[in-house]
């Protein structure tokens, strides 16, 4: 009984969850929802009697979606939900979708003849689970583990602000990319995305001179930060529309209307 | 159900404890006269917090705000279920009572992001996510040391661990490298102390700058209890669970409990605030590799000594 009603409390919150991902505005709302739905996922471990996979999972589970919610508010565009935004795509394909995938999935549960094992879980699981890691499958297991961290190591050393050929305008040299103009074309570019000139399209033409000029003025601390999120999004989406705004901007670095 | 009300009863205790030694350093080290007034002080807070209004903000997300006092307070009751007061006296004594303790306390995470996400308010949102980017740092020299704590044993439940130490010897002896990682990052995991950089004064109170009235004083009992918890699990992991002479083993286990979480508390006052860049790196480059040097000497005696070891002899 006490199994029963713990599958059929952990199964609807499960769902529900899942649900209710869709549901939200909010990024985090959403990612929170999702974990709900993964940590009682985990404790249906429990009715399966491995007390060891369910803790495992629970841990794990933690830890991925507090990354995944710092992604997804870092990369959404209404992370706080204070926006009308709608999380569902194609509506009808996906219900069409959806719907297939579950009456095939209930068809293979209902037509397969599930073997039914009588045999008695071992006295103790974690130390099965234990031999069955370190004895027959250790080389699978290690080779898989020693690849996750091949793989965490390159995309640290991918990452990080100093990559492998120190800071990051020397990392574009050395990738064989033109340093000089390419950093003044993103500098163009960064003070267009704080405000943007009504003349952005012409700001990428600069002449050389210009260019010199854009150096003297003292502007060189933007054009380091050729990675600037507010590039190349302020850049392209609000070309003429933002023309109000940067008349403020534009008094400030007057020397770029002469460029262009 | 006894079970139950027992540990909120001794949790209630142990917080007013940790509420008093606290009040009563703080008076001691600014030099201030500590008397009736003080010892009654936290009491005063308590009440005061919740016959005050609660301040909203400007459209916050009421569920997470909300849940997230609620949240901590539920993690800390949940893993108190698997520790030992004694033999007998336990909620449960999981064969892998360790590890679901760890998980326990990895949904500190999550309402630590919560409480910093819920209120609307930039504080409290930058102390939140510096304490997810911190979290790895406490938690890995935290879960490693449990680790070695089982080698011994060979065991994951804590009944076992208590055991194995009684019969042989008690693992501050064993590792005491790894009795003061633990204890470091015990104090770290529970944000609390020269740690407390999920709600410190150098963010105007982190989360705790929005909070106010009941889920103000749920957050702060709720952090009190976490504090409380870590210390005791250090209890049965290190220092032989209950054995000791003449009294009880309950009354042994509290004892201990007491004394971890009260010295513990007391580090706050002793030392100052650690600076967050300096901790991130001192915890990735000497806590992580200690604790896996303190795990492998742990191994290697269990090795070279198979008689000595196995779970009660």
């Amino acid at each position: 009984m006490g199994a029963w009603l713990l599958f059929v409390v952990t199964a609807v919150i499960a769902v529900v969850g899942g649900y209710m991902v869709f549901r939200f505005d909010s990024m985090a709302r959403a990612t929170y929802a999702l974990m709900g739905s993964f940590l009682a996922v985990a404790v249906l471990m429990l009715n399966l009697q491995s007390e060891f996979l369910f803790a495992i999972t629970f841990l794990m589970m933690i830890g991925e979606m507090m990354i995944m919610v710092m992604f997804m508010i870092a990369f959404m565009m209404n992370p706080a939900g204070l926006n009308p935004m709608m999380m569902t795509h194609q509506p009808k394909a996906a219900a069409v979708a959806g719907i297939a995938l579950f009456v095939l999935l209930t068809a293979v549960i209902l037509v397969t003849d599930f073997p039914i094992s009588d045999a008695s879980p071992p006295p103790d699981v974690t130390a099965a689970i234990g031999f069955e890691m370190m004895g027959g499958s250790m080389l699978v297991f290690e080779t898989a583990g020693v690849l996750l961290l091949t793989g965490m190591i390159a995309v640290i050393a991918l990452t990080a602000r100093r990559g492998r050929f120190g800071g990051a305008i020397a990392s574009r040299r050395a990738a064989g990319e033109k340093g000089e103009g390419h950093g003044h074309h993103h500098g163009g570019g960064g003070h267009g995305g704080v405000g943007d000139h009504a003349g952005h399209g012409q700001m990428t033409e600069h002449s050389p001179e210009a260019d010199a000029e854009t150096d003297d003025s003292g502007h060189s601390a933007h054009s380091a930060h050729p990675g600037q999120p507010g590039d190349s999004e302020g850049g392209e989406a609000n070309d003429a529309s933002a023309a109000p705004e940067p008349a403020h901007d534009h008094h400030g670095h007057g020397k770029h209307g002469g460029g262009a | 159900m006894t079970a139950a009300i027992a540990t909120l009863v001794l949790v209630t205790i142990g917080v007013a404890y940790l509420a008093v030694v606290d009040r009563v350093a703080r008076s001691f080290v600014a030099g201030a006269p500590v008397g009736l007034a003080t010892l009654a002080a936290p009491f005063r807070d308590a009440l005061r917090d919740l016959m005050k209004e609660r301040r909203p903000t400007e459209r916050p997300d009421p569920v997470m705000w909300l849940g997230a006092p609620i949240l901590l307070v539920t993690l800390v009751f949940a893993a108190l279920t698997v520790m030992p007061l004694s033999g007998e006296a336990v909620g449960s004594d999981l064969s892998v009572g360790v590890v679901f303790f760890t998980a326990m306390f990895a949904l500190i995470m999550v309402a630590a992001w919560a409480a910093g996400w819920g209120p609307n308010s930039k504080y409290p949102l930058i102390a939140g996510y510096r304490f997810i980017g911190l979290m790895l740092a406490y938690e890995m020299p935290f879960a490693i040391t449990i680790i070695a704590v089982a080698l011994p044993a060979e065991s994951l439940a804590l009944g076992k661990i208590v055991a194995w130490q009684q019969a042989h010897v008690w693992n501050v002896i064993l590792q005491p490298v790894g009795f003061l990682i633990y204890l470091v990052s015990a104090l770290a995991v529970a944000f609390s102390g020269p740690f407390a950089l999920l709600a410190s004064k150098d963010l105007a109170g982190g989360v705790e700058l929005e909070l106010s009235g009941g889920p103000r004083l749920l957050w702060r009992f709720g952090h009190r209890a976490l504090l409380l918890s870590t210390a005791a699990f250090a209890v049965p992991l290190f220092l032989g669970g209950g054995a000791g002479p003449f009294l009880p083993p309950e009354v042994w286990t509290v004892l201990k409990v007491l004394f971890v979480a009260g010295t513990l508390a007391l580090t706050g006052h002793l030392m100052p605030l650690v600076r967050l860049d300096w901790f991130m790196k001192t915890a990735w480059v000497v806590l992580i590799p200690l604790a896996l040097v303190n795990l492998f000497l742990v191994g290697a005696v269990a090795l070279l000594f198979p008689a000595w070891f196995g779970s009660g002899g």
